[in-house]
């Protein structure tokens, strides 16, 4: 097994192995003729992502048969945080040691050279390969509206919806033409409005959609500006959302290039089969305002 | 408290044993990083236990075991009361090699049997001391001398892990001497509390409530690593327990691993006499897939000896689960005696059948007439109940696979 691949840089390397960082701390490498590809989901099984890095985004790829390297995260990344701006990147498998990946970093100065052991990832599904692909062909009929919009608008919304709340509800109206984004909690609220006409690079709306999604997770997806500068945003009724960005070359052009997102939503408690009316939120609400004697006070003498 | 004294001889101004210690070490958290070490041995054999069991927490509640041989709390305030904590100033980054009492204590903190040890103590102190960490402490005096008088028995992982100073303390912890040595909890963290782990440099004694704690959390951590790689469970699990005023009902959710406890005292119970407000009070803390990165400060130490317990039992069965500590504290509970009742009691109730559910409703449902404090404080204090009722997981989105 022959495996090797040079970068111009490690931009968009360094991008993307930094936003699977944030999901988790092992993972593998995927490598093909036609590319590389990397794929995490969280350990809440929330979020996911797949990045596809194909061979016409590197200077140099030669890759004789499908294989996987699995690889620590943490790792990884401060290997990469070591490269130069203008070092190119060599990803290669030791011919050697077939468990060895090794980075080298070329200047016009020096070639450094790190060595990074292939691991076995214990627990890791041989579904998961493929598993971006199976929510891909599941949800694809039921996204009913799919924005594009600039990156940076995007993290304005999300920063702004972090002040409030960890939670954002998304909604996309078709009548109004908009797209709305709504944070809020006991303390208050943000509501951002955005004009489909004026506001977004491009759309495609069949029907409303909207969904409530982890702010926290959105925070980190949005790091990924460093690579992409505008995402597509799919949505549909309370399903996951998904976010994808294109990789385009250095010198600019449009590549098969992507980083996708899957988020899966909060769905509002009515919908709840387990609890039914039984345990409504409000009804415990109500009993805890309406209460009196011994037991009126639960919750708010905690603090 | 009765005050034996068949092991006693008072010679001068001191009061000489010789008895042997179970091993047991001791290291106070007062006046920090000046603390007060000690090992501890028995000056009355008059105990209903053997001597290696008097500072052995795993062995007053056996996991499982009929509920007639779990300890009751006047016996464990009793054998331990007749433990005498000798004490001697020490600076946490003392070693033993330069102060002979801390060297000695050393050998005896590592011992895996009792140790016959002499001591010299004056001034003492003859009281019970409670802690909500560490277990009740008798009588302490000042220690004026110390001796060991047989070679103690060392475990050999623990003889690896205090020999290698370039051995992390949270992998000499969780790998050398829990996973592979099978050493109990308290063994592990009396060999952390003398100062015998970790990187040469930062090796230092550690109080004995922040060893306790410390060595929760890390091995707890270490399984629950692995137990995030298991497949989900495929029901709804309840398991509970009572002992000494504690009662524990723990829900196990098929869901990825997440975690959250939450406990009451009873308002009735002496901690709250004086409160003019009888209302119930719960205290909360959880965790997401990722961890925690700060102290759980409401629950306190507690939150990692139950989540310990849930690790191991989820290790045991090869599954994750979301799982929801409930502990209730009523008024038989008359003095906190240590974190280990929370660890053995949780280890007891899941060493125990569970009862099976289809949905957290039926779970919920089946608690709610056990509870002291009725269910829609818990739901409403819960912020994990909340997250299972309504965050999905990208799987639930996949069609089923077929069975």
């Amino acid at each position: 097994m022959d495996f090797s691949a040079t970068l111009e840089n490690s931009r968009i390397l360094k991008g993307i192995i930094e936003a699977i960082s944030f999901l988790i701390d092992e993972t593998y490498v995927y490598v093909y003729p036609t590319g590389l590809k990397l794929n995490a989901i969280d350990s809440s099984h929330v979020a996911m992502l797949l990045a596809f890095l194909p061979k016409e985004l590197f200077t140099e790829y030669k890759c004789s048969q499908d294989s996987k390297i699995g690889i620590n995260v943490q790792d990884l990344i401060k290997i990469l945080r070591r490269s130069g701006g203008k070092d190119e990147i060599q990803l290669q498998l030791d011919k050697k040691d077939k468990n060895t990946l090794l980075i080298t970093m070329k200047s016009d100065k020096s070639t450094r050279t790190f060595k990074l052991k292939s691991k076995e990832i214990p627990g890791y599904d041989a579904k998961e390969e493929g598993l971006l692909e199976s929510f891909e062909e599941t949800l694809k009929d039921k996204f009913s509206a799919t924005i594009q919009i600039e990156g940076a608008v995007l993290d304005e919304i999300v920063k702004d919806a972090l002040i409030i709340s960890d939670l954002i509800k998304v909604q996309v109206l078709s009548a109004e033409k908009v797209m709305n984004f709504t944070a809020s909690d006991e303390s208050g609220e943000v509501a951002i409005e955005i004009d489909l006409e004026k506001g977004v690079l491009d759309k495609k709306v069949q029907n409303d959609a909207e969904g409530i999604y982890s702010l926290n997770f959105l925070e980190n997806i949005i790091k990924i500006q460093s690579i992409t500068n505008h995402f597509e945003i799919a949505l549909g009724n309370n399903i996951p959302m998904k976010i994808k960005g294109a990789i385009t070359s250095s010198a600019g052009n449009p590549t098969d290039g992507k980083i996708v997102y899957l988020l899966a939503p909060r769905v509002e408690e009515e919908n709840e089969d387990e609890f039914g009316d039984d345990f409504d939120a409000n009804d415990i609400e109500e009993e805890l305002s309406s209460g009196g004697g011994e037991e009126d006070s639960s919750g708010e003498d905690d603090e | 408290m009765s005050f034996t004294t068949d092991l006693l001889e008072r010679r001068g101004g001191c009061l000489e044993i010789a008895s042997a210690s179970p091993p047991s070490f001791f290291v106070g958290h007062s006046g920090y990083p000046r603390v007060s070490i000690g090992p501890m041995l028995p000056h009355s054999l008059d105990s209903p236990l053997e001597v290696h069991d008097m500072d052995a927490p795993e062995q007053w509640l056996v996991p499982g075991s009929p509920a007639s041989t779990h300890k009751q709390l006047m016996e464990v305030v009793q054998f331990r009361s007749s433990l005498i904590r000798t004490t001697h100033p020490a600076y946490v980054k003392e070693k033993g090699a330069s102060d002979r009492i801390l060297g000695l204590s050393q050998q005896i903190a590592m011992a895996e049997k009792p140790v016959a040890t002499e001591i010299a103590v004056e001034k003492l102190h003859v009281n019970v001391q409670v802690d909500d960490h560490a277990a009740p402490n008798g009588p302490s005096g000042s220690l004026q001398r110390l001796a060991i008088t047989e070679n103690p028995r060392v475990h050999r992982k623990v003889d690896y892990a205090v020999s290698d100073t370039d051995l992390k303390a949270s992998e000499a912890i969780s790998k050398y001497l829990y996973a592979d040595g099978h050493l109990p909890v308290s063994d592990i963290y009396r060999i952390l509390s003398a100062g015998l782990l970790g990187i040469e440099e930062n090796r230092k004694l550690v109080p004995t409530r922040w060893a306790i704690t410390a060595t929760d959390d890390t091995v707890s951590k270490s399984l629950i690593e692995r137990v995030k790689s298991f497949p989900e469970l495929g029901e709804h699990l309840l398991h509970e327990s009572s002992y000494l005023g504690n009662s524990f009902h723990i829900i196990f959710v098929p869901r990825p691993w997440v975690y959250e406890m939450m406990e009451c005292w009873s308002p009735h119970s002496i901690w709250r006499l004086f409160d003019r407000d009888k209302s119930y009070v719960i205290v909360q803390d959880h965790e997401l897939s990722d961890g925690r990165t700060t102290y759980a400060s409401n629950i306190t130490g507690a939150y990692y000896s139950a989540r310990l317990g849930v690790a191991e039992y989820l290790t045991s069965i090869k599954r994750q689960a979301a799982v929801i500590v409930i502990r209730e504290v009523n008024e038989q509970y008359l003095m906190p005696l240590g974190v280990w009742v929370i660890r053995q009691a949780v280890r007891d109730a899941l060493a125990r059948p569970p009862r099976k559910f289809s949905s957290l409703k039926e779970v919920l449902a089946a608690i709610a007439p056990g509870l002291q404090v009725p269910l829609r404080y818990w739901l409403a204090k819960s912020q994990l109940l909340p997250y299972i009722r309504s965050q999905r997981t990208l799987e639930s989105f996949l069609p089923r696979a077929a069975p």
